[in-house]
């Protein structure tokens, strides 16, 4: 079933496929609200929310964009408004400052990619969604322009900055850890 | 010499440790569901509603203000009043019938 049937069946009532969109898409929603939701029962009941809100509004979806597309603008406005309400973001990108633990297990490749995971949870919201929607989801420029609504040159922006950040503070780290072995 | 690019990048394609429970699909569709119910049933509520306060204050009018003997003659549009609405009737359950339902099912 394509995104066209897929979205006719739905609007026709049908429960199954109303349950086949959402297995669809759980996955790129679950992982736009838990980078933001520090809460599991939080992150289940913004989920269901998002939806909730993409269900009613599926009827206005004219097929400009890719079903996906539609979903995660959907899904980055209601995790950027709940961050907003919940005060999630105190500290804008340049005041941020890092809590680095004193060690970590090992400096083994996949122990600092975890480590770069922790330090990610510690960005801003809107840096967040972009670099998920980038790496972890893989939509392209001009898609998460849609999805966002910030200019192309600020996405590119943000995706520079916090990775510029996150490979410095990495280094620095890595090194700290080859200085007391 | 660590490439500390693929890194961070091996990082950032890392996914969140939160899943979503197995039946979330089941019970996001159970609740949508029921909440369509609520709002259908809070829909025909007012519908009914409305047409009691319509006929009522109708009623109110007449009882009020007319000469009830100016409506005796009423009685003889009875079958005719029944007999319109019927057909009203069966135009809405045909086109229900047999253009709505084919219009889903192509749309489908």
């Amino acid at each position: 079933m394509d995104e066209k049937q897929l979205v006719a069946t739905v609007l026709s009532g049908d429960e199954g496929a109303l349950r086949i969109l959402i297995g669809k898409y759980e996955r790129l929603v679950a992982h736009m609200v838990a980078r933001v939701v520090p809460d599991d029962m939080d992150r289940e009941e913004l989920c269901q929310d998002v939806f909730i809100k993409i269900y009613e509004k599926l009827n206005t979806f004219h097929f400009d964009s890719k079903l996906s597309t539609w979903i995660a603008t959907i899904a980055f406005r209601m995790a950027v408004n709940f961050a907003k309400k919940k005060r999630l973001d105190q500290v804008d990108f340049d005041s941020i400052e890092f809590q680095v633990p004193d060690s970590t297990r090992s400096f083994e490749d996949e122990d600092l990619s975890r480590f770069v995971v922790k330090l990610v949870d510690q960005l801003p919201s809107s840096y967040k969604l972009v670099l998920t929607l980038f790496y972890l989801e893989g939509f392209s420029y001009p898609e998460i322009v849609e999805i966002t609504g910030m200019p192309e040159g600020t996405v590119k922006n943000y995706l520079h900055r916090a990775k510029n950040k996150l490979k410095i503070i990495i280094e620095e780290h890595a090194r700290k850890e080859v200085e007391l072995v | 010499m660590k490439n500390f690019d693929k890194i961070v990048e091996d990082g950032l394609r890392m996914e969140p440790d939160f899943k979503l429970g197995l039946d979330f699909k089941d019970r996001v569709s159970k609740l949508i569901r029921s909440r369509e119910r609520i709002s259908q049933r809070k829909f025909y509520l007012l519908i009914v509603l409305g047409m009691v306060g319509i006929v009522g204050a109708g009623l109110g009018v007449v009882l009020y203000f007319a000469d009830l003997q100016a409506f005796a003659s009423l009685g003889q549009i009875v079958p005719l009043a029944v007999l319109v609405g019927a057909l009203v009737a069966g135009i809405q359950y045909l086109d229900k019938k047999l253009v709505k339902d084919k219009m889903f099912k192509q749309l489908a």
